[in-house]
């Protein structure tokens, strides 16, 4: 009896292919991730329904507040450090020495009072890390940020679009010094600041929600 | 394509008795290492925070103001919120902190809104006063609630001394309790 031959087909799929793009996107994932920079200070920023992006980069100014209530100044890269060193030795009439000079020019944070920056500046990284930073000096009165800040806004030109302050505060630090931190910005007629937070969905049936919902922008 | 062809070429037949070569197929089973691509590719996207941070704009009016130059409140779309210590918020209406009431963050919109809906738009006015206690994330999670809400007027303040009188003396009745 002769029966029909069904071919036998091969349950092998061809997975080459496949492995191409699962690399292929692998690779693309990897090669487009931005690393975070190591942050200086570990701080956890609170969250809000703001939509602007953070103008942090060059020119910016950032005003650190720790869970401790420390206050730190970080700089960013650039022409910024020299030219707020600059101003700020002429405010206080202080040299820095040259070794610390250049060393201020690598280093992002300020996180002394002026008097010991060069000591801290001298440190390697292994030593900055395991020192207790006790922050730039702010009190009800601005302390030494106000002069930093001073310094920031002379070296602009009074120009706030210039210069991007930002405040940049962790959720456990306590509000007394985070009004400090506005006093000394107060103290250099400096009333708009924005403060960094992360992005979150605005609640579903709010006035936002229903706003952007009819596709009005937010202003902020 | 990425098979080659392993059998000897035309029907070239060994005679009987002649051992057959067994045919070893060079074609490698790429499922596991499928596997491992998205794997990897999981891990990745579940590991990159894509968001970049975003700033919150806030602006602070100038400390010393002449009397003409003052905000005028009206009394009835006055609400005040005092921000306290372990997420606590006390608020009152109006221009009488001895009629506080206690509520907390998860309850505030409710809060805000109720005040809303009573009040002509031009007459609301929120104040902010955080006390020593408060912590930033309470001070931005309000601000953030005047945008979610949609408040034009608000300010931020210090609690003056009747308000920490009776912010103390709540703290201590409900600790009490």
């Amino acid at each position: 009896m002769g029966r029909a031959k069904v071919a036998r087909k091969s349950t092998f799929i061809d997975m080459t292919a496949m492995c191409d793009v699962a690399f292929l996107l692998l690779s693309f994932f990897i090669l487009t991730t931005k690393f975070k920079p190591a942050e200086p200070i570990p701080v956890t920023i609170p969250s809000s329904v703001a939509a602007k992006a953070a103008p942090l980069g060059e020119n910016s100014f950032l005003v650190t507040i720790s869970g401790q209530g420390k206050a730190f100044i970080e700089l960013g890269e650039g022409e910024i450090r020299q030219n707020i060193l600059d101003e700020f030795e002429k405010l206080k009439n202080v040299k820095f020495p040259p070794a610390a000079r250049e060393a201020f020019l690598k280093s992002d944070l300020i996180p002394t009072s002026y008097e010991s920056l060069s000591q801290y500046l001298a440190m390697n990284a292994e030593q900055k890390k395991k020192v207790d930073l006790p922050g730039v000096p702010v009190d009800s009165s601005g302390g030494e940020l106000k002069d930093w800040i001073t310094a920031g806004l002379v070296a602009y030109g009074n120009d706030t679009k210039k210069i991007h302050f930002i405040i940049k505060g962790d959720n456990s630090a306590k509000f007394p010094v985070f009004s400090h931190v506005i006093t000394a910005f107060k103290k250099n007629e400096v009333f708009k600041y924005q403060l960094l937070t992360t992005p979150e969905g605005v609640p579903e049936g709010t006035e936002l929600y229903n706003k952007h919902m009819k596709g009005i922008k937010q202003e902020n | 394509m990425a098979d080659l062809d392993t059998s000897s070429g035309g029907g070239h037949k060994k005679g009987p008795g002649v051992k057959k070569g067994k045919k070893l197929s060079t074609r490698v089973d790429l499922t596991p290492m499928v596997d491992l691509g998205f794997l990897l590719i999981t891990f990745f996207i579940f590991t990159t925070t894509m968001s970049s941070p975003t700033v919150m704009n806030l602006a602070m009016p100038k400390d010393e103001v002449k009397n003409d130059e003052l905000t005028k409140i009206k009394e009835s779309g006055s609400l005040t919120l005092i921000l306290g210590d372990k997420n606590h918020v006390y608020y009152y209406e109006g221009m009488d902190p001895s009629k506080l009431q206690s509520t907390n963050y998860s309850k505030l919109r409710e809060v805000i809104l109720n005040k809303k809906r009573g009040t002509p738009v031009d007459d609301l006015f929120i104040t902010i006063k955080p006390n020593s206690e408060a912590t930033y994330k309470n001070a931005v999670d309000v601000l953030d609630e005047m945008t979610i809400n949609d408040i034009k007027r608000y300010a931020m303040a210090d609690l003056n001394d009747t308000e920490k009188f009776v912010v103390n003396a709540t703290e201590k009745a409900n600790t009490g309790q």
